[in-house]
């Protein structure tokens, strides 16, 4: 039996009045990565700040259940210590605050009532995800997204998720904005992440980047339901295609 | 907000300990005493101080400059005047150089028409200052900072004050001198009013940091005045943690050409604290450049009240001048007013201003929170990353590092 790390049960999400996620299911094994697509306005960034528990967003009906249990009454910090991640799309900016004293406060979080990491191993820890991302180390000491570019961003992302190493990831659009060379970097940030203790869920707009980062399984989101599923292949065919035929053809339907 | 500070407060004075030392007011003969021996043209000084003291009547929450703050149950009768003793540290390579450290009793022996000359010009005269007069008049003890001409001094010097009712520190950099000088308040006595005179001479570069960290109970006045020759500058941090009401006028005249200014302060407020302070950046001569950034972060019920005033004098063409007050409010009951002033008589000067009060970012403290922090972590990481620009401009490294770590936010106490 495979070992459910995450499980979406009908899932509906309000902001205000407007119903944005209209009934979601979805389940991911250890050990894999899932890629949701979908165009502009379908709900994806919805649910990425609603599985780490954006005060904005209301679940009004269904469950996330997370290694067998709800997190709908988990604080965004608990579900953090808990293995959860979310990769931001527009991470907000710390002003004043290093990224390395981000990361050890991050770390320091986790380590409560432990000893706590020695200066040399927290250094060292930083130092390897950093290079792996080939960041300049001089970026450890930039205050945390002040000024950062998109790309820088996005790579900064990708150093806390290498550092915190969650049981889930959820990449909201991490790949958007990116030159080439940018892309295949944090696609190997992906790669390194992956492991068969670890579920990925990976979402993006473009299938570009599912050319370094393969999955497992696609799932394409329009309207705020998961309207097609699939292998790889399927995003290859929405890379032809566009979103237009689902769209059209639910419209029929 | 306003009503309900009031009344927790209230509570908070009644406490008994805090009104054991219900102090007689300054007595003129009490003056008079302490000006037996002195030289007549500081006994003169002392006298017209008090006349000024005098002539200013009590505040009340009607009073200019008073009206943003909570009186009730505050006690601001004069304290009778007991000797301040300044701890002072300087380095012995230094005191070698020729760099001066004493008293200010010592000082009027030894460098009488500097201590004269920083003592006849110790305000601009903009400010009504009530409780600086007093000060004027009842200062005793108090220390002298001189660095000579040409001379740099390569330590910080830190002057400390434990005890004692009307400090006075008085800081004279000499012509192409340089140092940077630490004063710190810790006093605990019901009432204090301290004086500072910072003098820069010509291209002279003082780095000032000036610390409150009275009693919890303690009123703290503090006046601070400084005289920027041509081509000097004089970098000014203040930190205001301690009292439970604080009031400070800080007051730079930019006097020679080239003159300039960076005046940053720091407030982190807690349970019913006050904090007001008040600031002068006046350009009295042409091409001089002031820029202040002032930064409070308030806690529980405190509050705190900036009025910023920045002149440019008739002659003072191509003056630039730049104001910053940023307010950040950690709980629903804490207020900070903030109220910019701006008299400009030159016509070819550049002046900007800006104030902001808010909470914490609500999208910084989840972004925050899903790496892991709890609120009171992610806040106190925030806070600290809030005051972290104005130590970085500040751009003395050696000064700010204890200071940082002493200012670092204690936020454990929130539920």
């Amino acid at each position: 039996m495979p070992d459910i790390i995450l499980q979406i049960k009908d899932l509906h999400v309000k902001v205000g009045d407007n119903e944005i996620i209209r009934g979601i299911d979805l389940e991911i094994e250890r050990g894999t990565v899932h890629a949701l697509m979908g165009p502009n306005g379908s709900g994806k960034s919805t649910l990425s700040l609603v599985l780490m528990g954006h005060p904005k967003y209301a679940v009004t009906r269904g469950d996330i259940i997370y290694q067998g249990r709800s997190i709908l009454e988990m604080a965004p910090n608990e579900r953090s210590l808990a293995g959860i991640f979310l990769a931001f799309q527009y991470p907000s900016a710390v002003p004043g605050v290093s990224v390395a004293n981000f990361m050890r406060n991050t770390l320091m979080a986790r380590h409560k009532g432990d000893a706590p990491l020695t200066p040399a191993k927290f250094k060292g820890l930083l130092d390897n995800a950093a290079s792996k991302l080939q960041i300049d180390p001089k970026v450890l000491g930039r205050y945390v997204n002040d000024g950062f570019s998109g790309g820088e961003k996005k790579r900064l992302e990708m150093l806390q998720m290498l550092v915190l190493q969650p049981t889930l990831a959820v990449l909201d659009e991490t790949d958007s904005g990116l030159d080439i060379d940018a892309l295949r970097i944090i696609a190997q940030g992906i790669e390194a992440q992956r492991s068969p203790e670890h579920a990925i869920l990976l979402i993006t707009h473009y299938q570009r980047i599912l050319n370094y980062v393969k999955p497992d399984k696609v799932h394409v989101l329009v309207k705020g339901r998961i309207v097609k599923e699939g292998g790889p292949e399927l995003a290859h065919e929405l890379e032809r295609t566009g979103y237009d035929p689902i769209i059209k053809e639910l419209a029929t339907v | 907000m306003r009503s309900s500070s009031t009344g927790s407060s209230r509570s908070r004075w009644k406490d008994p300990l805090a009104n054991t030392s219900a102090a007689p007011a300054l007595e003129l003969s009490a003056i008079e005493a302490l000006t037996a021996g002195e030289a007549s043209w500081l006994r003169e000084v002392r006298h017209g101080a008090l006349e000024r003291f005098e002539s200013i009547a009590a505040p009340t929450d009607r009073t200019e400059g008073w009206r943003r703050l909570t009186l009730d149950g505050i006690d601001l009768s004069p304290a009778t005047s007991e000797p301040s003793h300044f701890t002072l540290t300087l380095s012995e390579a230094d005191r070698k150089r020729g760099v001066v450290a004493t008293t200010i009793g010592k000082a009027l022996e030894s460098h009488e028409p500097m201590v004269r000359e920083a003592l006849l010009h110790a305000r601009s005269g903009r400010t009504v200052g009530k409780y600086s007069a007093l000060a004027e008049a009842a200062w005793q003890g108090g220390a002298f900072v001189h660095v000579p001409d040409g001379v740099e001094a390569t330590e910080p010097i830190v002057a400390r004050v434990q005890t004692g009712t009307y400090p006075r520190l008085i800081v004279v950099i000499g012509k192409n001198a340089r140092a940077s000088v630490t004063e710190s308040h810790h006093e605990t006595a019901r009432f204090v009013a301290g004086l500072s005179d910072l003098i820069v001479g010509e291209n002279g570069h003082l780095t000032y940091a000036h610390a409150q960290e009275c009693g919890a109970r303690t009123i703290v006045f503090s006046h601070q005045h400084a005289r920027i020759s041509s081509g000097a500058k004089l970098v000014t941090l203040n930190l205001g943690a301690g009292g439970a009401l604080a009031k400070s006028d800080i007051e730079v005249e930019l006097l020679g050409r080239g003159a300039e200014s960076d005046m940053l302060g720091l407030v982190y407020a807690r349970d019913a604290q006050q904090f007001d302070y008040h600031t002068l950046q006046g350009h009295r001569a042409t091409d001089t450049r002031s820029d202040l950034l002032f930064k409070s972060a308030l806690d529980d019920r405190a509050h705190s009240v900036y009025t910023g005033v920045i002149v440019i004098e008739k002659g003072a063409q191509r003056s630039d001048a730049y104001q910053a007050n940023r307010n950040l409010l950690l709980a629903e009951g804490a207020r900070a007013d903030t109220e910019p002033k701006l008299e400009i008589e030159a016509d070819d000067v550049r002046c900007t201003h800006g104030a902001t009060v808010g909470p914490i970012d609500a999208e910084q403290l989840f972004y925050l929170g899903s790496r892991g922090m709890d609120r009171d972590a992610a806040s106190r990481l925030i806070v600290e990353g809030f005051f972290q620009d104005v130590f970085d401009k500040v751009g003395d490294e050696r000064l700010t590092r204890d200071l940082e770590a002493k200012f670092a936010p204690d936020l454990e106490h929130e539920g």
